[in-house]
């Protein structure tokens, strides 16, 4: 039995939060009279769906106005950044791969709010959303996509493989990150710190072996691991009825606990309570991009599919409806946080397309950790480099 | 007979057509290829033969494999697809413990000869650390099985049927960047040519160039620009098949230049080089 206390799971955000000690994050706006607007609102949000779970979290929840405008700024953000990616790309500035993130923003802003800044996630690549909910600033991403030495990875990691503390990537093989945190999770446990690990996986992912691998050694060990399926209903160009034998995919975990999210307009947070070992959580959402840059994304699914989802289902647009309705802030107000979004990300892309890019004598660093340097060949054997570690 | 002009993707679409077509057992199956593959290598297979041969797997390489050498075992002909070299690592342990083994192990009673797995190779320009990988010498390391890396159109559709028809595990590793690139006459029946035979492309007297895939085309250029700047006339060899190799064809080239030079994508350590070097030797 399972003795588990879940948190919240909100339809726009958070729950009672009792147990979370988050501190309030600011959101910068012009001054104007706020005693226009209310101080919080509560909200009924769809149950959801549980494995071997007694109880589900609240489906009443209530979100302050400071939470709200800061998880619209930070989702409106991920948002901008995500299309002025593929500004980029279309214009040969951005190169190799990129997978984007927009329409699945939720999760991630969600997930942030919900774990502590010592807490651990590791994601796979489709990752620029997670970057900056972990605390990378827009400029380091955008310089990482462009290759520059500004970028979190100093240029040499690129769009599938950024880093930051706390948070483990970026992984371009599927399925593979998730041993790893598997592994994250026991160092947690072994080193007593109460931090936990959130091991992401896409909908494709979830039919790998090593999944299930972990599940067993997560669950065995009593892993302080929470596994998440972000389901965006196509692994690639395959949709889940056509992939998985199965497509509840929180209850994959069989004997791990699992919970089903429809997360499109949904945040969740907490302050979770270890009783024994792992969890399965399912985010249902979509995104609006293909695959990568070179997937238009309409071969496997209808334009009419895309906007359904764009006009219903929008989480940005979705927080802002309630926000408004519930007196929670004004449209205008809204309005000059997409403003503010804008212009950052403008000065960002400005800074990743004019940082120069990582001198040539770094190419060869950082393949071993070694005490004196050594040489590493080039194209050709007259040409070498020098790595250093 | 009629040929059409292809290039890499398209030839391999007319080998697996061919395939298809020739032997009711054949199955193609593979992520993504219904649709016709992230390449396009499986365009209007599915229509033509149903999707009860040609179907998509989930995004499982070590089930891909695995399930493919169950195929083959029961008779059956499977034509399996990676969708990168980058991504065969989950199914090297198939592809060496069970596939390779299969014939020695019982004995020859059981085998798994007709499966053949395809999989995207090589450099591209843009594919960085997991679109980019040549993993030929992993796998060269282990007996029981072939690899055959084509130079172009025509030798690919050639080569694929072999490895079809042959009675081993065969990998095919198709080199991406000449997927659109490469574009020759191709003849539209369906044709072998012979595995384990080097070809020799230019026959010269002071050097010997090998190499295969992509890097055929590089040395081809290397030994006209030697010719011409030079003066140095070189012998070039496509290998086409990794393993087993044909060390007639390269040894009697060096017997007669004296020197070897081999040129390929991956890394230097341990990559083939180091094998038709030593073996030279």
């Amino acid at each position: 039995m399972r003795k588990m206390l879940l948190a919240v799971l909100s339809r726009v955000l958070q729950g009672p939060a009792a147990a979370a000690g988050r501190t309030a994050s600011r959101v910068m706006v012009a001054s104007r009279n706020y005693a226009d607007f209310a101080t919080e609102a509560t909200f009924e949000i769809k149950k959801c769906d549980l494995h071997r779970l007694e109880e589900g979290p609240s489906t009443t929840v209530v979100m302050t106005r400071e939470e709200g405008l800061h998880y619209y700024k930070t989702m409106q953000t991920i948002r901008r950044m995500e299309l002025k990616s593929d500004q980029l790309y279309k214009q040969k500035i951005i190169r190799g791969f990129c997978h984007l993130y927009d329409g699945q923003e939720a999760c991630c802003v969600g997930l942030e709010v919900a774990i502590k800044p010592t807490d651990h996630v590791i994601t796979a690549y489709r990752a620029h959303g997670f970057t900056y909910a972990r605390g990378v600033p827009v400029r380091e991403i955008l310089a990482e996509l462009t290759g520059r030495k500004g970028g979190c990875v100093k240029g040499k990691g690129g769009s599938m493989h950024m880093y930051t503390k706390n948070f483990y990537g970026g992984n371009g093989i599927v399925g593979a990150q998730v041993p790893l945190g598997a592994g994250i999770a026991l160092a947690c446990k072994y080193f007593g710190k109460n931090e936990v690990c959130l091991t992401l996986y896409g909908d494709g992912a979830a039919n790998q072996g090593q999944i299930f691998e972990t599940y067993n050694m997560a669950a065995l060990w009593k892993l302080p691991c929470i596994f998440i399926c972000e389901n965006n209903r196509y692994g690639m160009g395959t949709s889940v009825e056509r992939a998985a034998a199965s497509t509840d995919y929180y209850k994959r975990g069989d004997f791990i606990p699992g919970l089903r999210a429809s997360t499109t307009p949904a945040f969740f947070e907490g302050g979770w309570k270890w009783g024994d070992g792992p969890i399965l959580m399912e985010l249902q959402t979509y995104r609006y991009h293909g695959h990568s840059m070179s997937d238009p994304g309409i071969s496997y699914r209808t334009r009419e599919e895309i906007q359904e989802v764009r006009s219903k289902s929008d989480p940005i647009t979705l927080l802002k409806d309630r926000m408004v309705n519930n007196n929670l802030a004004s449209i205008e107000e809204l309005k000059e946080i997409d403003v503010a979004v804008r212009k950052e990300i403008e000065e960002a892309a400005q800074f990743a397309t004019t940082d120069p890019e990582p001198p040539l004598e770094e190419l060869g660093n950082h393949i071993y950790s070694n005490e004196p340097p050594f040489e590493v060949r080039g194209p050709n054997q007259w040409i070498r480099y020098k790595s250093v570690s | 007979g009629q040929t059409q002009k292809m290039n890499l993707f398209q030839s391999i679409t007319s080998a697996l057509d061919n395939a298809l077509a020739k032997d009711p057992t054949a199955v193609v199956f593979g992520e993504d290829v219904a649709f016709g593959g992230v390449f396009r290598c499986t365009v209007g297979l599915r229509d033509k033969y149903g999707k009860d041969r040609v179907f998509n797997t989930p995004l499982c390489e070590q089930g891909i494999v695995g399930f493919g050498i169950g195929v083959a075992v029961a008779g059956a002909t499977a034509i399996a697809e990676i969708q990168f070299a980058d991504y065969i690592f989950p199914a090297f342990d198939q592809i060496v413990n069970e596939a390779a083994k299969y014939r020695y192990r019982s004995g020859d009673l059981f085998n798994c000869g007709n499966l053949t797995i395809r999989a995207p190779w090589g450099c591209v320009g843009h594919g960085a650390l997991y679109h980019s990988q040549s993993p030929e010498a992993f796998f060269a390391h282990c007996p029981g099985i072939k690899i055959v890396i084509p130079r172009s159109p025509l030798q690919a559709k050639g080569l694929l049927l072999s490895c079809i028809e042959d009675k081993n595990p065969c990998i095919f590793f198709e080199p991406k960047i000449l997927y659109r690139a490469a574009v020759e006459q191709v003849p539209v029946e369906p044709y072998n040519i012979p595995l384990s035979q080097a070809e020799v492309l230019q026959t010269g007297s002071d050097v010997t160039l090998v190499a295969w895939g992509t890097q055929v085309h590089v040395i081809k250029e290397v030994a006209a620009m030697a010719q011409e700047k030079l003066g140095v006339s070189c012998e070039v060899i496509d290998l086409r098949t990794i393993l087993p190799w044909d060390t007639d064809t390269v040894c009697k080239s060096v017997v007669k230049t004296g020197r070897l030079l081999i040129s390929h994508e991956a890394p230097l350590t341990g990559g083939f080089a180091s094998e038709i070097s030593s073996t030279v030797q």
